[in-house]
């Protein structure tokens, strides 16, 4: 019984610490356009202290951003994601803007990004992950 | 007369009451809760991980697993231990609410289905149903007044 307790608990921290390790950051462009787009957005992430793991994926006419927020900042969460927001808005107008604190789809745009990086899709199927990862981030219910 | 012989009985009653241990019931209920939420964390993440659920859709299927946990340990008859050791920690979260019906359905069972289980089985869970039903129409009805006046 002791021994199962222990398992159990141990389970739940591993599992626990896996979920807020770092793996980022990976920066993908889909278009060879979008070089300076990417550089820009990492390095505004990089420089908001609060945050610290992101995946930028650009395309010519998406831009999907995802990070991770620190633990202590997350009740802010929603005010750092405003800011992000009318940043990004501003600088790229033209552009449809994603942007994700969300644990989920942190996951499926780095899964994408490996598979983008080892030259696994063409540039078609790469928009179509996309189009897949901005309907789940827009699921409510 | 009467009056002095109730305040002269209590007295005595309360010299061989036993202390409720307040502090201790809480730490208990403080432990078991943290316990069954963090369970629930774990229900959280796996959908995550193993299903297309994100953060924001992941806390719905969690209530109803959750439930349905309750449901099969009161089922069990194993809630109930629970239940006497830990008190509000294990009756406060969403899993005290499948065993409020799971132990109404089976304490009831004997009346027979319709009358007994069917009839019985929200007696105690129904008035969550009822202040929820309310409480969420409410802030709803505030949240539309609100947005029509522009506030937020």
């Amino acid at each position: 019984m002791k021994k199962m307790m222990l398992t159990a608990i141990s389970i739940l921290f591993l599992t626990g610490c896996a979920a807020f390790e770092q793996t980022g950051p990976v920066h993908v462009k889909i278009h060879d356009s979008e070089n300076g787009t990417v550089k820009e957005v990492a390095q505004r992430i990089e420089d908001t202290k609060e945050l610290y793991d992101s995946v930028v994926v650009a395309a010519d006419s998406t831009l999907v951003v995802s990070y991770k927020v620190k633990h202590m900042n997350r009740f802010q969460m929603k005010s750092i994601e405003k800011k992000m927001k009318s940043w990004l808005t501003e600088k790229y107008p033209e552009k449809e803007i994603v942007l994700s604190s969300d644990y989920k789809i942190f996951m499926e745009l780095y899964a994408f990004s490996d598979k983008w990086q080892t030259g696994e899709l063409n540039e078609q199927e790469a928009m179509d992950e996309i189009e897949k990862i901005i309907k789940l981030k827009k699921e409510m219910t | 007369m009467a009056n002095q012989w109730v305040t002269q009985s209590k007295a005595a009653a309360d010299a061989h009451e036993l202390k409720r241990p307040v502090l201790k019931n809480c730490v208990k209920a403080f432990l078991v809760g943290g316990l069954i939420c963090t369970i629930g964390q774990l229900v959280t993440l796996l959908l995550i991980l193993y299903f297309p659920f994100t953060e924001q859709t992941a806390g719905n299927p969690t209530v109803a697993i959750m439930v349905f946990f309750s449901m099969l340990l009161t089922g069990f008859g194993l809630y109930q231990k629970l239940g006497q050791f830990a008190g509000a920690g294990s009756a406060v979260p969403v899993t005290g609410f499948g065993n409020a019906v799971v132990s109404a359905a089976i304490e009831h069972r004997s009346e027979g289905l319709v009358l007994g289980v069917g009839g019985n089985i929200f007696k105690l869970a129904g008035s969550v149903i009822v202040f929820g039903v309310l409480s969420a129409f409410f802030i709803a009805l505030i949240k539309t007044v609100l947005l029509q006046l522009g506030v937020i």
